[in-house]
């Protein structure tokens, strides 16, 4: 009976925090879908956002759940202004140029964050969210359940939005056939701005919902951008639902590696399947490439 | 005159494709262009139409010059261009694509009621509405990249080859919706691989060879040409 338990205990946990990582990979996935762009920065963006709500609670009070619409609006700025003052001049080049550029961003945004805030670990005292809620010997953090309702509300918003709008139609058009999409009179360039802006929105949420429940550091962005990249990879490139399978499958694998045989070796589960993917399905399982 | 093209010289990068393209269509004509591969068949519509910009010349659309515009403005203009590849969006339905088409409209209501007249025109695509277009055959593609184009409302309506790929009996059911599309008060350019079918349904064409217009008649007289009977229609006639 115990193992039940434990077992329905590791479910819940990985499918906590796979709602996390599916909610950066989205944001990853649809970059490159439409752009076929691979943002090496994402996971910089993630810490940025973390350091966003961290800075709202320590000078102005505000809990990250309330500063979570202000840091929404901030990144899907943030966003826009990544596609406008950076990646706007790099639309046809060839993939080497825009991975340098995106890593280049990476560098600079981690180690400007770096030099400012320095290298510690920082963490939201009495937060909001916090407390476990208990269902007899299986506990769920509140902080974390958030999180995952969060996250699925986020992900149903972008989904209707890709499906019913016609910008959301656009968008999804220029993924399939940029050219085709021009020829019908589709401004590439705004929808790459609009894209730039939602994926970075949806990391920014990511991050502000992580500061609840986990430290915010300048680098945390290392270990979270690597589990999105093996997430898209499993869901399969340009695929917005392949990213939301493939992390909730890396969460779920994460816990069960990690439970089961060594927390230190949860890491080395989730590359693993990584590896396997790569050569046995490489397409992964909902990919277009 | 609703186009006019003066002496056109386009290239990619350093290979310079066009080298003196001239030609014009009236309004409500059906006109045609063959030549062998790379002659630069495709290349001139896609310079009429702003994928590519004339290094040399004029496009002259309506009495305004187009050369330079940007292709959301040609389209304004009303141009509207089917690849020669494949051009449905895959993992779109049928009326997916077919909004798609409007993408640049605004007026919601004439739009349903203009897809609803495309239906009966192209009953594949109410038949079919739900389905991925990747799901359709290539005729039937074929015929949803022309109704989506028709959404534009075109003056002119550039076709890149219509029937490449297509059965003999499918070609021929193109060649029908493309009268019916020009008896509408639409006119059409074609470029063809399949010269003889494409002649006998043109009111005049064009014989392109090496990025240059080198001879101009009415669809019959181009058919009956013995050099291009020689070139393109395999030596029959």
């Amino acid at each position: 009976m115990d193992l039940v338990y434990l077992i329905l205990q590791v479910i819940i946990n990985g499918i906590l925090i796979g709602g996390v990582y599916a909610l950066i990979a989205v944001g990853l996935s649809l970059i490159w879908g439409v752009m076929e762009i691979v943002n090496f920065a994402h996971g910089d963006y993630l810490m940025a956002a973390a350091f966003f709500s961290f800075i709202f609670w320590s000078y102005m009070g505000l809990d990250p759940l309330i500063s979570l619409p202000l840091v929404v609006v901030i990144f899907l700025f943030i966003g826009f202004g990544t596609q406008k003052f950076v990646m706007k001049r790099l639309i046809d080049s060839p993939t080497l140029i825009t991975i340098a550029a995106t890593f280049a961003l990476s560098l600079i945004i981690r180690y400007g964050f770096f030099v400012v805030f320095k290298p510690d670990y920082r963490v939201i005292r009495d937060p909001l969210l916090q407390g476990s809620l208990h269902i007899s010997s299986i506990s769920i953090p509140i902080a974390k359940m958030v999180t995952l309702l969060i996250a699925i509300i986020t992900m149903i918003l972008l989904f209707s939005f890709l499906k019913y709008t016609k910008k959301g139609r656009a968008i999804r058009a220029t993924a399939q056939d940029r050219e085709v999409a021009k020829s019908l009179g589709v401004n590439v360039e705004q929808i790459f701005l609009i894209t730039w802006g939602l994926g970075i929105a949806c990391v920014g949420i990511a991050g502000a919902m992580l500061s609840t429940f986990y430290y915010v550091f300048p680098l945390m962005g290392v270990t979270f951008v690597l589990i999105a990249f093996a997430s898209v990879t499993l869901g399969g490139f340009g695929s917005v639902h392949g990213a939301i399978f493939g992390g909730l499958a890396i969460g779920l694998i994460q816990q069960f590696g990690g439970t089961f045989v060594s927390p230190a070796l949860k890491d080395v589960f989730v590359f693993g399947v990584f590896i396997l993917v790569l050569i046995f399905k490489p397409k992964g399982f909902f990919g277009k490439y | 005159m609703l186009l006019e093209v003066k002496d056109i010289h386009a290239s990619y990068g350093k290979f310079e494709i066009l080298k003196g393209v001239t030609l014009n269509v009236d309004e409500g004509e059906i006109v045609c262009m063959i030549g062998p591969n790379g002659a630069g068949k495709s290349t001139v519509f896609r310079t009429i139409f702003g994928f590519l910009k004339p290094l040399k010349g004029e496009v002259i659309f309506k009495g305004e010059s187009i050369g330079n515009m940007p292709t959301h403005e040609i389209i304004k203009k009303g141009v509207s261009y089917i690849f020669q590849r494949d051009s449905v969006f895959p993992n779109m339905t049928v009326m997916e694509n077919m909004k798609m088409g409007a993408y640049i409209r605004d007026d919601k209501e004439q739009i349903q009621k203009d897809i609803e007249v495309l239906c009966k025109m192209f009953p594949i695509i109410k038949e079919r509405k739900n389905e991925m277009a990747k799901n359709l055959s290539g005729g039937q593609r074929q015929m949803l990249e022309m109704a989506r184009g028709l959404l534009l409302h075109p003056d002119l309506f550039l076709l890149d080859e219509p029937t490449a790929g297509l059965a003999p009996k499918v070609q021929k059911l193109t060649f029908k919706k493309i009268k019916e599309i020009n008896e509408n008060g639409i006119t059409i350019m074609i470029v063809e691989q399949n010269a003889r079918l494409a002649l006998k349904h043109s009111d005049r064409a064009y014989v392109l060879e090496n990025g240059k217009t080198i001879m101009e008649g009415s669809g019959v007289e181009i058919l009956n040409n013995p050099r291009v009977i020689q070139a393109y229609l395999g030596g029959k006639k």
